[in-house]
Parts: C-alpha cells; sequence; structure tokens
C-alpha cells in the first residue's frame, strides 16, 4: 500500500464528493465469468466455480439480447424515487411476470451452451424448468427473503442468477440522478436488497471510498468506512482475513451486534470483483463461523446449507 | 416481506453437506474446511484520526497489527487519507504521506528532557520533576510578572512574559480547555497551529 501526493491538476478531482450510486457496467456477468474461470484453476472448489463461470456467460448472453419485456410503469418508478423508496423494490417486482420470462431465456441460455453437465445439475435445471410460477414465486421470495433453508439447495445458484439477470435489466430504466443519497443507508437504495460484500475503489477519483454491492441488482451504493454495515456502530471494528490469501478480502467484523460483512480491497487486488472474490473465499466464512460471528450479506449463487435464524 | 425470518448465511464445515455445492455433487474435500480451521488468521484494526501537522486538520486512516488484547502490542503499519473526510477527501500533502515515519521516528520524543541554562546537554527527568518544575517556574514568572492594572488604573489581568503552544489537530472541546485554562491564568499569547 502506498501513500498518495497530489499532483498538479488532482486537486479539482480530489475536491469532489464520491457519487452516491454506481450501476453496474453493462458487461459484469461477463467479467464474473471471466474471474470465476480463472479463480477456479487449481482451487479447491473448482468444479462449482467453473459451473458458475457458466452460469455468468448465460447470465450475459440473455443481458445482451433480452426477452421481449413490457417496460415498467415510469410514473411508478420516479414516485418511488420521489420518496426515497427504492424502485424495483422486490416485494413489489416479484409479482411481476418479467423474472419468469428472463428466468425461461436463461434456463434456454444455459443449456444451449453444449457443455456436459453432471446429473445432480439436469436435475436442477429440469425442476425449475417444470415449476408451475406460484411455485418459482414461492421459491423466489424465499431466496431473497433470506430464507434459504425453503428453497432446494440445487436450485438457488440458478435462481438466484436469474434474478440478478432480471434485476439489472430492470435496473436500465433508472434514472440514477434522481437517486437522493441518505446516510447509512444498509439496502439497496435501487431495489431494497442486502449487499453481499462491500469494495473499497482504488482508482481516482474513488479511491479509497467503500460502496456496498447489491447482492441483487449489483448497484454499489456510498458507505462509510470503518462503520458496522449492520447495527452502524463505529466501535473497535475488527478486519480478519488470512495472511496469505490472494482474493483481497478482509471481513469488517463488528463487536457489538457480532456480524461480519466481506468487503474486496482492490488495492490489493487489483483485478478482483466481489461476488466472484466472495465465493473463492468461503474458507474465510467458515473460519468466522467457528468464532462464532455471523454473516447476513447472501450470496445468491449459493444456498449455504448452514442452519442460523438471524432474527429480526 | 418477512423481514423477521431471514436466516443467516451460514457456511459452515458441518453445512456443505447441505449447501448448494453438495446438492450439485461439487463438495470440495472433507480437507477444505478442515484447513480453514488450521490457518492462522490476521486481525488488522482500521481507526480514524486526525494529522497532527497543520490545522487544516486532514482525517487519516490509520492501519495496524495486533488484536489489542491486553499482551499484545499494536504496530502501525500503514496510514493514508480518509476517503470520508470532507477536508481532504482521502489525500494528504507530503507532510501528511510520510505520517508513518513520523511515527517510527528514532528521534521521537519520548519522555520529558532539560537544558539547564548555561548547559548544552540534555538531561532525562521524571515527569514528576518535569511537571513539578514547569509550575515551579510558571508560577514564578506569574509573580514576578503578572500585570493587574494598566497605567491608567483599569483591571488588565495579563501576563505578558509566557506564551503556550497547544495542538494543531485538537478537537474543539480540546481547544475549549486550552482556552479556559490559559486564559484564566492571563496569558495572550497562545496558539494552536503549529504554522506549517
Amino acid at each position: 500500500m502506498s501513500s498518495k501526493i497530489l499532483e498538479p491538476g488532482e486537486i479539482e478531482s480530489a475536491a469532489m464528493t464520491p457519487p452516491f450510486v454506481q450501476l453496474p457496467p453493462t458487461d459484469l456477468f461477463a467479467q464474473r465469468a471471466m474471474r470465476l474461470d480463472s479463480l477456479s484453476e487449481g482451487h479447491p472448489m473448482s468444479a462449482y466455480l467453473s459451473l458458475l463461470a457458466s452460469v455468468c456467460r448465460a447470465q450475459q448472453t440473455v443481458l445482451d439480447a433480452p426477452p421481449n419485456l413490457p417496460e415498467l410503469n415510469a410514473s411508478n418508478l420516479s414516485a418511488a424515487l420521489e420518496h426515497d423508496m427504492p424502485p424495483l423494490a422486490v416485494d413489489t417486482l416479484l409479482h411481476d411476470s418479467g423474472w419468469q420470462t428472463q428466468l425461461d431465456a436463461w434456463l434456454e441460455a444455459f443449456t444451449t451452451q453444449d457443455e456436459k453437465r453432471p446429473d445432480a445439475v439436469l436435475t436442477a435445471l429440469q425442476q425449475l424448468r417444470q415449476a408451475d410460477t406460484e411455485q418459482r414465486r414461492i421459491w423466489a421470495t424465499a431466496l431473497l427473503g433470506g430464507r434459504f433453508s425453503e428453497v432446494p439447495e440445487a436450485l438457488v445458484p440458478f435462481l438466484g442468477a436469474a434474478l440478478q439477470l432480471a434485476w439489472q435489466h430492470w435496473l436500465q430504466a433508472i434514472d440514477v440522478e434522481a437517486i437522493r443519497e441518505r446516510e447509512d443507508q444498509t439496502e439497496c437504495p435501487c431495489c431494497g436488497s442486502l449487499p453481499v460484500a462491500g469494495v473499497v475503489h482504488q482508482r481516482r477519483p474513488i479511491d479509497g471510498v467503500r460502496y456496498l454491492l447489491c447482492s441483487l441488482c449489483a448497484t454499489e451504493w456510498h458507505y462509510v468506512r470503518l462503520k458496522c454495515s449492520h447495527c452502524k456502530s463505529t466501535r473497535e471494528l475488527d478486519y480478519l482475513h488470512f495472511d496469505d490469501s490472494p482474493y483481497g478480502i478482509k471481513a469488517e467484523a463488528c463487536p457489538d451486534c457480532h456480524t461480519y460483512l466481506k468487503q474486496l480491497y482492490l488495492e490489493i487486488a487489483p483485478n478482483g470483483e466481489a461476488v466472484t472474490a466472495d465465493l473463492a473465499s468461503l474458507d474465510l466464512d467458515i473460519r468466522l463461523a467457528d468464532q462464532g460471528l455471523q454473516r447476513r450479506t447472501p450470496n445468491l449463487l449459493l444456498a449455504p446449507g448452514g442452519e442460523g435464524h438471524a432474527g429480526k | 416481506m418477512d423481514i423477521n425470518r431471514r436466516e443467516f448465511f451460514k457456511f459452515c464445515g458441518v453445512g456443505i453437506a447441505a449447501s448448494s455445492l453438495a446438492a450439485l455433487g461439487m463438495a470440495p474435500e472433507p480437507a477444505f474446511a478442515e484447513s480453514a480451521r488450521h490457518f492462522k488468521l490476521a486481525n488488522t484494526k482500521e481507526s480514524r484520526n486526525t494529522c497532527p501537522y497543520c490545522s487544516v486538520g486532514c482525517g487519516l486512516i490509520m492501519y495496524s497489527r495486533g488484536s489489542g488484547g491486553k499482551n499484545v502490542s499494536q504496530e502501525i503499519f500503514h496510514i493514508e487519507g480518509d476517503a470520508d473526510h470532507p477536508v481532504n477527501r482521502g489525500t494528504l500533502c507530503p507532510k501528511g504521506a510520510g505520517l508513518i515515519d513520523f511515527i517510527r521516528s528514532p528521534n521521537r520524543l519520548q519522555y520529558p528532557q532539560v537544558r539547564e541554562a548555561g548547559s548544552n546537554e540534555w538531561k532525562r527527568l521524571s515527569w514528576d520533576d518535569a511537571l513539578t518544575r514547569i509550575t515551579r517556574l510558571m508560577k514564578d514568572d506569574r509573580d514576578a510578572n503578572f500585570i493587574e492594572k494598566n497605567d491608567a488604573g483599569q483591571t488588565v489581568n495579563r501576563w505578558l512574559t509566557t506564551g503556550f503552544l497547544a495542538a494543531s489537530a485538537a478537537s474543539s472541546e480540546a481547544g475549549y480547555m486550552t482556552h479556559k485554562v490559559v486564559r484564566s491564568l492571563g496569558i495572550l499569547g497562545f496558539d494552536n497551529q503549529a504554522r506549517v
């Protein structure tokens, strides 16, 4: 890590307030697929990471050439923004048929990739394909509501991927400028979901600034550093990591509420991406669970399997 | 959505059998979970502070190693500008950027020393002796030079022969206390700015 000294002409950009919200790049899924391909080499979870790389490639295929969907009601979107409510609120849009169309498109794109899949994967895809709209909605509601144990584990990465895809597509209808900055926002200002992880950026003009990355729509929003993203405490936070871990991940652990948030430091891993780095560093989660620390932030590409009721 | 029923995202050794990994036939070797228990878990603290150099008061983030336990000494290994701080937005001047060397400087003052009048040698003394000596000298000087009334007979209560230099990075509260202590003694010359 190096300290920075201003060069001429950089004062203007340094004086800028960091933007509150950053929308994901349009090729985010392709980037994730590439990251997963390289992370899977020699990784103990190699097979799963490779599978997810294909999952992300199919997400990108559908995002680039989306199925025909009715547009969202523009006046509803602006009304939500006006009242500081997330315009793509999960509980509302789960009743919209749009995401189910995206799920079908994703299943189609994934199946046509022409790769040999294990039987367990084929069975899971078949189960998703054959489920009726109501059953799918029940599963999706449980997954996005953080009730992982109510969704068949084998379906989660595929259902989660389709939901990410649908929301990221809808995100294109959002006017970022209209999102008002609010302090201490622990849920996504676009869809109201929990973050998957934090990202500490490394490039000007937002170097050293922490954003939370939405687990569903991949919006990043600014959240002050050195502050628990759950209980907002600023006292005695610990940053836990494995000494020789290459993923650039540290867990911000709060001694007040005993939860942690994984955080990607792009200064340590400049090519990193938070969702994929999170999956590659699950050994850290195992260790932190051992220490009695709890994680609230979901990764929709994995049903964790561990029991744990979060209460309120 | 019923938020009260949200579960923790708990990924643990025992739970892998019920995770997507196992359900899709892709569970890692049991050694994966086992080895995670034996890796050394490193602990970094990040804390906010204010740069001590000048009155601009740039925000800092200091990184230190060590758990903060009773028998573990913490060591600061990196300092950078605090990107959330409205004054400097993560930037630092060359002096601020070199703060880590300031902390580790072998020339840093760590205990009180005195150089007697006429001597060119610094002598170490205890905090108690130093404070007693400073108060004695201040009292003597104040008793000798305190101005209670000016030429016109008006009460002024001035003590002009001693000055006071406080910290440039002091908080408002510390500044308030400095002001109260110093002004109550009658000192007029005091400063909170280290004059870059």
